[in-house]
């Protein structure tokens, strides 16, 4: 072989993937080519970079939560598509319902407040409230402010695709279904048929919650 | 054989299996996550992608006939995804286009290699994300079986075998392509590293 068609060999050499008289060819020529010796020294360079730039990162992150996401945007891609069935005990659904006549800001923020209340545990069973402007504000702020219960875990800021996942005091016997409006999507799952399930919050929004504006209906 | 209880997972997931698909999205998110951050230059953007990649296959397992391996498939579609993310956000200007690049081909007998830039000088104080940003263009810049056997070998790490077993080809293909394929990368990213 000449020194191009070294060259067209050296990665499988690097690579450990060449048979024994090819890889003695290829060996020959390395240790007297200076063009060939460069060439190596580029791939060298190529798994550094990939090396520093992608798989050190990557062993670094914990992928947490991720199934549960993916299969909590499949849940709603696919109930979008069939409509869920009606239930038959109202509360939450009832309200929510209800509320589908506010525009898109206002609902997206009784979700943030819906999905903030399970989540400190503070929602009474089968009983539903008028969120006030502060409930509102607290469930957009986030984990700035403290729960109302102190036990109970701080729902973090609904961002897209992010799961609240409550600890299991927050549950209730509230029957929600999916809701869809203009700009993003709650979809509150009160598992019913999984006890020892959290219920489980997903929360996207298509702009984002400003905690100042007016919630009033 | 892993590959076969992949289709097995598949075909319980296609028949609304869904803990099937769970156990699939578990067993190759890291996979997934790779590719897309070795294209998109932030951690939660390449995670996103992952997602959205998930969750399109999905909605197309029915479409999946197994022609390809599902790792293929996966990595077909976060690939796609990503580029899809950078055109559009080159778009809409979010980015400012590094025109350092070379456009020329960097001959290995150059005075300057590029393995001497990037791993003795000033190389080395590069920020991640700009590199990764850098090698998104490069990404985006080859062809579609160059940038896939590129990013499965250097990434994923497949051997030529699982490569051709995955990509449906010779491995004589597999090594034609990947030595193509790394020519024409670091040709790409010769300009960026160069300027460093």
């Amino acid at each position: 072989m000449n020194c191009e068609q070294i060259q067209e060999h050296i990665g499988a050499y690097r690579d450990g993937e060449l048979d024994t008289s090819t890889r003695a060819s290829v060996e020959a020529e390395l240790a007297s080519c200076e063009t060939c010796q460069a060439a190596y020294r580029e791939l060298e360079a190529l798994e550094a970079l990939v090396e520093r730039a992608v798989l050190e990162p990557a062993a670094s992150v914990e992928l947490t939560g991720f199934t549960d996401e993916v299969m909590a945007r499949i849940a709603v891609e696919t109930s979008v598509k069939s409509p869920a069935p009606e239930r038959s005990h109202e509360s939450l659904f009832d309200r929510l319902a209800a509320m589908l006549g506010l525009d898109a800001r206002s609902l997206v923020m009784a979700g943030a407040l819906a999905a903030a209340a399970i989540a400190w545990g503070v929602w009474p069973a089968a009983q539903v409230t008028s969120p006030t402007p502060e409930d509102v504000v607290r469930a957009a702020e986030g984990p700035s402010k403290s729960p109302a219960n102190p036990s109970d875990k701080v729902a973090p800021r609904p961002r897209r695709g992010m799961e609240l996942e409550t600890a299991s005091a927050g549950r209730n016997a509230a029957s929600v279904q999916q809701v869809e409006v203009a700009h993003g999507r709650v979809v509150i799952d009160d598992n019913a048929d999984d006890p020892d399930r959290p219920v489980v919050v997903w929360h996207i929004v298509g702009e984002e919650v400003d905690p100042k504006a007016d919630v009033s209906p | 054989m892993k590959e076969q209880e992949d289709s097995a997972l598949v075909a319980l997931a296609v028949d609304g299996d869904q803990r099937a698909f769970r156990e699939l999205v578990e067993r190759h998110q890291a996979r997934a996550f790779r590719t897309a951050l070795s294209i998109l230059k932030h951690e939660d953007q390449a995670r996103d992608v992952a997602q959205d990649a998930f969750v399109k296959i999905y909605t197309k397992l029915p479409e999946f006939r197994g022609q390809a391996a599902f790792t293929t498939w996966l990595h077909r579609i976060v690939s796609n995804l990503c580029i899809d993310r950078i055109r559009k956000t080159k778009r809409h200007g979010e980015v400012e286009y590094d025109d350092a690049r070379s456009h020329g081909p960097q001959t290995a007998a150059s005075g300057s290699t590029l393995a001497s830039v990037y791993l003795d000088g000033p190389g080395r104080a590069l920020e991640r994300s700009e590199l990764r940003e850098q090698m998104g263009r490069a990404l985006e810049s080859l062809s579609d079986s160059h940038r896939e056997v590129l990013v499965m070998r250097e990434v994923d790490g497949l051997s030529y075998e699982e490569l051709a077993e995955a990509l449906e080809v010779a491995k004589g293909t597999v090594m034609s392509r990947l030595f193509h394929a790394r020519k024409k990368f670091m040709n790409a990213m010769s300009g960026y590293l160069h300027a460093r």
